[in-house]
């Protein structure tokens, strides 16, 4: 997989809604547009399928030029520690862990299978975003709750975006020329969901996210790290219910609960330049937190010798970079703003050169990690 | 001067009696416990006499606070011969707000912010009210002063003390970060610096306040920028039976799960979470629990683990925030007795310039001293905090402005 080309990539979007389309961008740059009527994921895969070997717009003769599918699954809970070979076992096991992510995985589980009916004999694998956490110590995925409470339910911290980690971490070192299972890496992927990781030796050994998506980081829409005491204080006062909860911690906080303008970073980043107080708070707060998790896991790993930043945010706004990494030479990192600014979407080493740690931009890439994984798994079989 | 501190909590009275011209000796010090319940009681300790302790109703505040009064003048006991002798009233208060940066004294603005506050501290600033009031019966006239566990982390910045929840919120309910145990912070840091020879105003410190409750500090030229505990004490640490940092999402999954009411899972991170909880069961006591571990407990260690990653999170992140540290400070009954504890905390953390002196530390306990080792870069200290002590003296400082 070192040498690949994308062939084509795309969105199926608003499924089971008015709107619903289908966005294809071709390998020559063009961009199609399909609107239909998508009602479920089945049909939104046909019509991928449809597009892939349209003669007009395809890149494919027929389906079976397709080797394999590689799928993206949410939560794997604590069954899954890479990614697997999709059977039947997997997909109950799979069903085991909806209640973990109850939005995020009966679509992916439609998705597969989708693929099965669609693609009868095809190999299927599942890459999970909690799978490269699971190598986190206890101490650092058990919350102070009672201990039965995570025997009976496997209330504990997951993490995500660990493909995104994993990719970065490893692209990294390649990039330096170092060897992954030596070094002390954290990755920023600060993209609209926001996570931190702390990678020692190859290894996750802490994330920010936790039991769910809301936990760690301030992000364009979630509230992130929060006092439970302020949570139910906010219900009673507001006499809202969990779910109206749920809703405006995930939905109506983070950036844009503070801005009231938007939970756009770019829109942030203008209306702060241009003197709106709420957002430059915004920025302040959104760096402030970052900064805190980059000196937690600093500690827990006792040094740091790279420093990652991925994602959206992590890969484009070269304001929060300096802000998260200024006043932070006491612990080695020391950001070059000539490199750093301006800088965006490039892979590019942004520290100075005598700078104790090397603070890196890498663009994610959680398909090609999702491909890569796809093609070792299925040529074992 | 006599000063009398009163840490009134719902249901008990802790008490201290200083003279500040003795070099604040301790003239009496004692408790009031289960007021309103069976079996109320007070107990009494004066230097050389018997401990004393009487079982007797109690059925509310005015009560317990007339109680040590009248033990104070107990002619057996022989500490005052009467009320009049106590110069002034000092209390601990919980929560000040935003409305109180500093100690004041206690008048009947104050009386009604406090009031105003409740909503924010529910159980704690009604007693803290009634032990105010009381006092203004029995001892008509006499001067109070209050001084707030929340008003020494009142420097912190905006970007450390909201919570990333709409503003509007924050405007209307004053959702934010408070944090506590600000007394103990400030005055062992002051104490540090004050043994080292140091300007306070120009170092970088963090103190670890590790008693039942837990918190970390993080101090600049003197002032908390920032500190572990939240909206409510059952943020950031984990404590004894309390959870510190959990994800929000957990909350509704256990509704569910455990068929429990928002209040019941609150709680419970409240009352069988931390270290009891942890434990599976086995204890909250940290003495207990370190025993339990250095015999081989695997439960007591994985809570024990769990605590100290916590801890080491923390300075972790608030060396990030100073950009540096010069000293670090254990305080608390667990910061201050158990040497396991600090070992565990401190572990592996020489990249920041932490090095404990384990042979040192090791048994160490209820001693002013210096932990780290001579090439530590940054200083690691053992100090006593004393909030009644603090209380006193601010009291005596404000007492005398007036």
């Amino acid at each position: 997989m070192d040498n690949h080309e994308v062939m084509a990539k795309g969105l199926v979007e608003k499924i089971g809604l008015n709107g619903s389309q289908l966005k294809l961008n071709k390998a020559n740059g063009e961009k199609v547009i399909f609107e239909g009527e998508i009602v479920d994921h089945k049909i939104g895969i046909e019509y991928v399928l449809g597009v892939l070997t349209s003669k007009k717009h395809g890149c494919i003769n027929e389906l079976s030029e397709i080797s394999a599918v590689g799928h993206r699954v949410v939560h794997g809970g604590e069954s899954f520690h890479g990614s697997v070979l999709i059977t039947d076992e997997i997909i109950s096991e799979l069903e085991r862990c909806i209640d973990l992510a109850p939005l995020h995985n009966p679509p992916n589980i439609k998705g597969i299978e989708a693929i099965t009916e669609l693609m009868p004999d095809i190999k299927q694998v599942g890459v999970f975003d909690t799978a490269f956490h699971q190598t986190m110590p206890e101490h650092a995925f058990m919350y102070g709750i009672p201990y039965s409470l995570y025997e009976k339910y496997g209330v504990r911290r997951y993490g995500f975006h660990g493909t995104s980690h994993r990719y970065v971490s490893q692209r990294a070192c390649d990039i330096l020329g170092v060897e992954y299972e030596k070094k002390k890496i954290i990755t920023c992927h600060l993209g609209n969901g926001a996570s931190v990781a702390a990678i020692n030796q190859g290894k996750s050994v802490d994330t920010s996210m936790g039991f769910t998506p809301i936990e760690g980081l301030l992000m364009g829409t979630r509230a992130g790290d929060l006092d439970i005491g302020a949570v139910l204080y906010l219900m009673e006062k507001e006499n809202i219910g969990t779910q109206s909860a749920s809703t405006l911690f995930n939905k109506h906080s983070g950036m844009l609960g503070v801005t009231n303008i938007s939970s756009d970073a770019r829109d942030i980043e203008e209306a702060a330049e241009s003197g709106h107080d709420k957002a430059k708070l915004a920025m302040k707060m959104y760096d402030y937190r970052v900064k805190k998790y980059i000196g937690s896991y600093t500690a827990a790993m006792n040094g740091c010798d790279i420093l990652v930043f991925t994602g959206g945010i992590g890969e484009n706004a070269d304001i929060t970079r300096e802000g998260i990494c200024s006043n932070l030479d006491w612990l080695g990192f020391d950001i070059d703003d000539s490199k750093n600014n301006g800088l965006r979407g490039k892979e590019a080493v942004i520290s100075t050169d005598d700078s104790k740690v090397k603070i890196m931009v890498v663009p994610t890439d959680e398909e090609l990690m999702i491909a890569r994984d796809t093609e070792v798994i299925v040529s074992k079989y | 001067m006599n000063i009398l501190v009163l840490n009134c909590g719902s249901s008990s009275i802790k008490y201290q009696l200083f003279n500040i011209n003795s070099g604040h000796k301790v003239l009496a010090k004692g408790q009031v416990d289960r007021i309103g319940n069976a079996g109320s009681n007070i107990e009494q300790k004066v230097e050389g006499k018997e401990p004393i302790e009487i079982e007797t109703e109690i059925s509310d505040h005015v009560a317990g606070i007339d109680m040590i009064l009248k033990l104070l003048t107990d002619k057996h006991q022989q500490v005052l011969s009467s009320y009049d002798e106590i110069d002034a009233v000092g209390h601990r208060l919980v929560h000040g707000g935003e409305s109180f940066t500093d100690s004041v004294v206690v008048n009947d603005e104050v009386k009604a912010k406090m009031t105003e506050l409740i909503d924010l501290a529910p159980l704690h600033n009604p007693a803290n009210i009634q032990g105010i009031e009381a006092m203004e019966r029995l001892l008509p006239g006499k001067p109070q002063v209050g001084v707030f566990d929340t008003a020494f982390h009142q420097t912190m910045p905006e970007k450390a003390y909201l919570y990333g929840i709409p503003y509007k919120l924050y405007k209307k309910y004053h959702i934010r970060r408070y944090g506590f145990h600000g007394t103990s912070h400030q005055f062992v840091a002051n104490k540090a610096c004050e043994q080292l020879g140091w300007d306070i105003n120009d170092k970088k410190i963090i103190t670890c306040h590790l008693g039942n409750g837990a918190s970390i500090t993080a101090i600049k030229n003197g002032e908390s920028v920032e500190t572990s505990m939240g909206f409510t004490p059952n943020y950031g640490l984990v404590m004894g039976t309390r959870s510190g940092v959990v994800d929000p999402g957990i909350i509704e999954y256990l509704m569910k799960r455990e068929d429990m009411s928002l209040n019941e899972v609150v709680t419970m991170l409240n009352k069988k979470s931390g270290m009891y909880g942890l434990s599976d069961g086995f204890s909250s006591d940290m003495r207990d629990l370190a025993d339990a571990m250095i015999d081989g407990n695997e439960d007591a260690e994985r809570a024990l683990q769990v605590y100290a990653h916590r801890v080491k999170h923390y300075i972790g992140a608030y060396v990030a925030e100073l950009n540096g540290v010069d000293l670090v400070v254990f305080t608390g009954g667990i910061g201050e007795n158990n040497w396991k504890v600090r070992e565990l905390c401190l572990s592996n953390l020489n990249f920041f310039g932490i090095e404990l002196d384990k042979e040192k530390n090791k048994g160490l306990r209820g001693r002013d001293t210096t932990i780290s080792t001579i090439n530590s870069k940054t200083e690691v200290m053992i100090v006593q905090t004393d909030e009644e002590l603090v209380i006193a003296n601010e009291t005596f400082r404000l007492v005398n402005v007036e």
